[in-house]
């Protein structure tokens, strides 16, 4: 379960203080599929942000279970994000410099994963034939797919994806759209979408709508 | 509100009612501006008549006659203010109409709200922008990205104003239907304008092309647009010039690195090469005495005459120097002369006095006045064998000691002819005693100093000039020498100088770069290097930065030469303002430098500034070779960036997933600013190990011991070096060992060149005052059997004995006449507690401590060798005393027994048999009292005192310099620091360009990768984990520079050691030729030798250095300073990984 409490984060200082968001409580339970929305600027990123750890907020507090984010030092919080969160970005973000294979591996040698079940994971999300390749020798769809994996590959309770088919054609953001509903579903992850885009938003069990930071419903 | 009610506000109004005035307006406002709108068309117009109308009633309504005519007055008005308007407009209508077009170019787009955040909106916007055709494209991006005004689009694109206009509009026009099109389904739309739009996308590196799918596109469109840059006129230069500068505005930081880099390459490379200049000016100043190349010797007065009409005109003859014959004290001999040239005479340094006026008069070189152990000052009379001359100049030892050379003979010692001074080098010589008078009567020969250009126009100095040659061959002159360096044959040759050859002699100066000035070389060739490295690293970065840029202009069709000429022209002009700077920077470090020697180091006020052939020949122009560098450096810079940038980063070949701290690794190399880096560090590290090897050098000296080991002995040592002190009141100690060199008549006192052991600055000066009372005691014993003993006093020729004679007292007269031989010894005195000592090394007699303090016995100390005495014996020790430094003017004679015999084992405690005894084999031996009983001056004093105790027993001791160690230390760092000075320098400045490229590069690669290093930490790397990783990669590149430079610096070692042994070969082997009197091959070897000595830097002893222990200190610093700026670098990262994600995205 992921809960916040009064989370607050701003930006900047006197009178250029911008508020991205102003007090946020909600309550995520496991295995929901949640789709954050809003319009630009609602602060849909900044929650997706203090959600995974990615970022520290101003005020509030963000708790997994038991456990509260903001108590946790760089090295604490990165070993909490890489055994319980996987990211899904945008722009998938793999690093141009490695393989998908060593992207998708990265994660998994960081936590010293010793049996990887990484083929499996490759034929389900259907990238088997591109993984000795570098991200820019392959479509989009393919990138993401291989940044699911590499979300996926520690086998984390909770993914956070922010816009997720943004970047993608109709058919590829579908396609990682049925993914990610097969993971809630089958595996029973708790997913959480940052979307702008209304169907996607319609797919999702739940849906939170921000405004003005904070959350409408 | 009817007529009534309008007439009562109006008359309200009038009586300066404001509120019924209010009223009016509110009620006739909309009247008014609608009657004004009909009138001028335009609604801003109206709006503005309307308030003009108003406050023109509102001040006049006083002069309202009827209030019931109110709304035709109000209208009248506003006819009025409309015909108005309409007048001034029609004047301006041209201007106004192209300022409406201008404002409807900026007017704001309609955008989709997100069009800023939106990487789908900001694609869609992309593929309108590329759908327009492609001159509209060019037109809009150069409008409104690059902010040309719509003349100079029409320039670019090679049309006129109004078409330049259409252009645009249309092109407004198409993106506005294209994205209402787009965005169609009620999104939101937000007012931007284009330009914003534009850099909007630009940011996201989606205008460059590069980073959408539409490559081929763009292809297409930039080779079809039109356009073209080729076709412009004389505005290309500037427009390009705009871009650049458009450029460069915005990336100050960057353009601070790289003219950072170069001003300070061109400043080093111009003030190494004033230094050398200078230094060879020194040089020149300090070693030779002409001002001209050619020496010409004339072996009789007469021919003088005819040399001036044959060489000279009046601008080449300098001065001449005549040189009258040889002068002295005994038998040292000096070359003595006049100059009949005011010019030359003045730049002969004076220590105090005058230059001599009349041949009475005489001025000396301190050097050889220590010699002749004169003691006296200017104004005294001064007897030399040539006669008794008024000593009216006492010349700087700057000049003399320079020139030691003028000794010519000394029959005793056969030293005369040595030419050379301490380190070797051969010197010019000159005389040093100088009498005034016309000294071209009674000349023997005479040295005239040319500088004739305009005859022998300059070629080369250091092979002489074909042309002179003949010249000089075919009137009648024997050319001799090839250059000064060979004195001993030019001295020979002069020996053989017949009075009847016309003109026999010619010395040719050969003047080469000094041996400082070719090590500034070395180092300004390393920094030269490392700055064209640090230029290159810091062009590459710039040019990866301005790839998007320079897509975009290549795809609005710039051509690929025109790119070229921007780049060229830019090139250009920043070498223009970097060498400016640069030649600024590097002549007023010169300036600086220079004046800071001349006020702390005591240097030559001498300026590298000059047109004095003799250094320009030999050295390059300062600022011609600053010009050439600062050119080249940039020149490489951009022609190498311009090949690397567009390259396609080459990926790795698809092997298995390499580990995670490979694959971090792999993500964090950056080859090419690693192979810079490691370069820079290699030549710094180089560059300082090569310096402490040259400064190593000059602490001290190797000598090989008796085991053939290699001992490296400080010329200073702090710690008193094998003197195993005990005593801890023993902080200071003073060692002085005067050594007599040739007899009698040599009193000069030297140091010890191994070693000084120095005393505090107190009582350096209390001794100071002691010895300076001219004294200079000798002990000898003058009564002897029949046994020989070593160190005879050598009054050897009869011709001495009567000159000494002449100048000491009745008794020494009687001595030298009695034929009596006299041999010379030491006396020591040393305390009863030391003496005592001594008791178990007696071998015959015993110790008799009251004898000795009586005056009645002393002790006969044996060293090496076999003993000349058994005690009882009698000796007469003879103590001399001399102020003038030759005869003996007060001779104390007495007769002493040897108590006691002592030979002193070798194993002794080091200290005693130091206080006891003497280098020599044997020495006298006794009290400080019984010394004083008979009047033995000549004692010296040895034993090690403190400093408390030193000032009761001082009036013992003779007339050597005193230094207290830190004086001591204080002059060799003086000579050190005048020698290495503008070396340090450069090293100096190298490191700092070198730091800087190095640094540069860490926090570069850590910028450069900040996106993928953020990635990592959003999936799970903790940062002290990355920082690490780093750090450790970071690491590997002062372990290779240490080691690259270790390793090199060894093969230097070994090539000087090879050199080395080649240079003892060849001299043993000269020695041998020269013993079989084969003197030409003697002299080629000779000459072999000196040539590998100087281009080796063989007598720097450099080979024996270790530079292991300063690799390790450099290695360690650049570690330190490796892991401290890595984590500087980290700083960057914040909490927020999101926002470096996105941050870094957009940097890539």
């Amino acid at each position: 379960m992921i809960k916040t409490q009064n989370l607050t984060k701003t930006y900047g200082k006197g009178e250029g203080k911008v508020t991205a968001l102003g007090g946020v409580d909600i309550t995520i339970k496991d295995g929901e599929m949640v789709a954050i929305i809003g319009k630009s600027g609602s602060g849909k990123s900044t929650l997706l942000n203090l959600l995974g750890g990615l970022d520290k907020a101003t005020e509030g507090k963000v708790f997994y279970n038991d456990t509260d984010l903001s108590t946790l030092n760089d090295t604490k919080l990165s070993e909490f994000r890489l055994k319980n969160i996987g990211f899904v970005f945008q722009f998938f973000d793999l690093i141009p410099e490695l393989t998908a294979e060593e992207n998708v591996l990265f994660p998994a040698k960081l936590a010293k994963k010793k049996e990887i079940a990484e083929s499996d994971l490759y034929t389900a999300l259907d990238i088997t034939d591109r993984v000795k390749h570098y991200p820019s020798e392959m479509s989009g769809g393919q990138q993401q797919r291989a940044a699911i994996a590499r979300a996926l590959i520690n086998d984390p309770d909770v993914i956070l994806c922010d816009e997720p088919t943004g970047n993608l054609d109709k058919a590829s953001g579908e396609e990682v759209m049925s993914l990610l509903k097969k993971l809630n579903k089958e595996q029973n992850k708790t997913v959480i979408i940052v979307t702008h885009d209304s169907d996607i938003a319609s797919q999702c069990s739940r849906i939170i709508e921000l405004s003005d930071g904070r959350a409408v419903n | 509100m009817n007529k009534n009610d309008i007439a009562e506000l109006a008359a309200k109004a009038k009586n300066g009612d404001n509120a019924a005035f209010e009223k009016l307006y509110k009620e006739f406002y909309p009247k008014v501006y609608y009657f004004a709108k009909q009138n001028v068309g335009s609604l801003d117009a109206a709006e503005d008549i309307t308030a003009e109308t108003f406050c023109a009633a509102m001040e006049s309504i006083g002069s309202l006659r009827s209030e019931e005519s109110f709304v035709g007055w109000l209208y009248c008005i506003a006819y009025r203010k409309c015909a108005d308007h309409i007048k001034t407009a029609e004047l301006d209508r041209k201007q106004r109409e192209q300022a409406a077009q201008l404002a409807a170019l900026s007017e704001p787009i309609m955008l989709p709200d997100d069009y800023a955040v939106s990487e789908q909106t900001k694609q869609q916007l992309q593929s309108v922008i590329d759908s327009l055709p492609s001159d509209m494209r060019s037109a809009m991006i150069l409008y409104y990205y690059d902010n040309l005004s719509v003349a100079e689009v029409a320039r670019v694109i090679g049309t006129n104003e109004n078409n330049a206009n259409q252009k645009l509009h249309r092109a407004r026009q198409k993106i506005k239907k294209q994205i209402e099109k787009l965005s169609g389904k009620g999104t939101l739309f937000a007012a931007a304008p284009l330009s914003a739009v534009l850099a909007n996308l630009e940011n996201a590196g989606l205008l460059s092309g590069a980073a959408v799918g539409t490559v081929a596109a763009v292809g297409a469109a930039a080779v079809g647009v039109p356009v073209t840059l080729s076709r412009l006129s004389g505005g290309t230069a500037k427009t390009l010039l705009g871009f650049t500068l458009k450029y460069w505005s915005r990336h100050k930081k960057s353009l601070a690195a790289l003219l950072f880099s170069g001003v300070l390459l061109c400043a080093v490379v111009c003030c190494a090469f004033l230094m050398i200049r200078q230094d060879q000016r020194r040089w020149i100043d300090d070693n030779y005495d002409t001002h001209g190349y050619y020496t010409v010797a004339i072996p009789s007065p007469t021919a003088y005459d005819e040399v001036i009409d044959l060489l000279s005109t009046d601008e080449t003859v300098r001065g001449t120097m005549y040189v009258t014959g040889e002068a002295g004290i005994g038998v040292d001999k000096f070359q003595i002369g006049t100059i009949d040239d005011p010019e030359n005479l003045a730049h002969i340094p004076l220590e105090s006095g005058r230059m001599p006026q009349t041949e009475n008069e005489i001025a000396i070189g301190r050097t050889v006045l220590n010699k002749f152990g004169f003691f006296g000052n200017v104004g005294d009379d001064i007897t030399l064998d040539t006669g008794t001359y008024k000593l009216v100049g006492i010349i700087s030892k700057d000049y003399d000691s320079a020139r030691p050379g003028t000794l010519i003979y000394n029959e005793n010692t056969n030293q005369g002819n040595t030419y050379y001074t301490d380190d070797m080098k051969p010197r010019y010589y000159m005389p040093v005693i100088f009498t005034g008078g016309d000294g071209s009567k009674n000349a023997k020969y005479s040295w005239v100093m040319l500088y004739n250009t305009k005859q022998f126009p300059y070629k080369s100095i250091t092979s002489p000039s074909d042309e002179v040659e003949k010249y000089l061959e075919q009137n009648g002159f024997d050319i001799y020498a090839a250059h000064a360096e060979t004195n001993i044959r030019l001295w020979d040759h002069y020996n053989n100088i017949s009075a009847d050859t016309k003109f026999n002699l010619i010395g040719y100066q050969n003047i080469d770069l000094s041996p400082t000035s070719r090590k500034l070389l070395i180092f300004t060739g390393l920094s030269a290097i490392i700055a064209v490295l640090s230029v290159i690293a810091t062009l590459k970065n710039i040019f990866a930065e301005r790839e998007n840029t320079m897509s975009m202009l290549r795809r609005i069709g710039m051509s690929k030469r025109r790119v070229r000429v921007m780049y060229t022209i830019e090139c250009l002009v920043l070498t223009l303002v970097q060498t400016a700077l640069g030649l600024g920077l590097g002549s007023l470090a010169h300036i600086l430098i220079t004046k800071a020697e001349v006020s702390a180091l005591d240097k030559k006020d001498l300026l590298g500034f000059t047109s004095d052939p003799l250094v320009t020949g030999i050295s390059l122009d300062p600022f011609i070779v600053a010009v050439l560098c600062s050119v080249f450096v940039l020149a490489i810079g951009y022609i190498f960036s311009a090949l690397l940038t567009g390259r396609k980063r080459r990926l790795g070949r698809r092997t298995k997933p390499h580990s995670l701290y490979r694959c971090i690794s792999k993500v964090f190399a950056n080859k090419g600013v690693t192979v810079i880096q490691t370069l820079s560090l290699s030549l710094i590290c180089f560059g300082v190990l090569f310096g402490y090897m040259v400064y190593h050098n000059t602490t001290g000296s190797y000598q090989k011991d008796e085991k053939g080991e290699v001992q490296f002995t400080k010329y200073i040592d702090t710690k008193y070096g094998e003197l195993d002190l005990e005593q801890d009141d023993l902080k200071e100690c003073y060692n002085t060992n005067i050594s007599f060199e040739h007899g009698l008549n040599d009193l000069t006192l030297m140091k010890n060149a191994d070693k000084y052991h120095g005393i505090d600055d107190t009582t350096a000066d209390t001794l100071d005052n002691c010895f300076s009372t001219g004294l200079l005691p000798q002990t000898f014993i003058a009564k002897l059997g029949d046994t020989e003993l070593k160190y005879q006093i050598a009054i050897g020729t009869d011709e001495e004995k009567r000159f000494i004679s002449d100048h000491s007292c009745a008794d020494a007269k009687a001595l030298i006449a009695s034929d009596r031989r006299m041999y010379r010894t030491r006396t020591r005195l040393a305390d009863k507690a030391t003496i005592e000592k001594l008791s178990q090394y007696v071998i015959s007699g015993s110790i008799d401590i009251g004898k000795l303090s009586s005056g009645e016995q002393m002790l006969f100390v044996v060293t090496d060798g076999e003993p000349l005495y058994i005690a009882g014996d009698k000796l007469t020790v003879g103590s001399s005393m001399t102020k003038q430094g030759y005869g003996i003017e007060d001779l104390t004679l007495c007769d002493v027994q040897i108590g006691a015999v002592i030979k002193l084992p070798k194993d002794m405690d080091r200290v005693l048999r130091y206080s006891v005894s003497d280098s020599a084999d044997y020495n006298l031996l006794t009290t400080v009292t019984g010394a004083q009983k008979i009047g033995l001056h000549g004692a010296m004093y040895t034993e090690l005192l403190s400093r408390d105790e030193i000032g009761d027993k001082l009036p013992l001791g003779t007339g050597f310099e005193v230094f207290s160690l830190r004086q001591q230390q204080k002059q060799i760092f003086k000579q050190n620091a005048q020698m290495y000075i503008s070396i340090g320098l450069v090293i100096l400045l190298m490191s700092l360009l070198g730091f800087a490229a190095y640094f540069n590069g860490i926090g570069m690669k850590i910028r450069m990768k900040e996106y993928q290093l953020s990635i990592m930490r959003a999936v799970g790397t903790p940062l002290k984990r990355l920082r690490r990783r780093l750090t450790l990669d970071s690491i590997r590149i002062p372990v290779v520079s240490a080691v690259t430079a270790y390793g090199s610096m060894r093969l230097v070692q070994q090539l000087m050691l090879h050199a080395h042994d080649k240079y003892e070969l060849l001299n043993t082997q000269a020695a041998d030729q020269a013993a079989q009197g084969n003197l030409d091959r003697y002299h080629e070897l000779f000459d072999k030798a000196t040539e590998i000595s100087q281009k080796y830097l063989v007598g720097s002893q450099m080979w024996y250095v270790s530079a292991l222990l300063p690799t390790l200190i450099v290695f360690a610093v650049m570690c330190i300073v490796t892991i401290l700026l890595t984590r500087r670098s980290f700083k960057m990262f914040t909490p927020n990984i999101a926002y470096s994600i996105s941050k870094g995205r957009k940097r890539r």
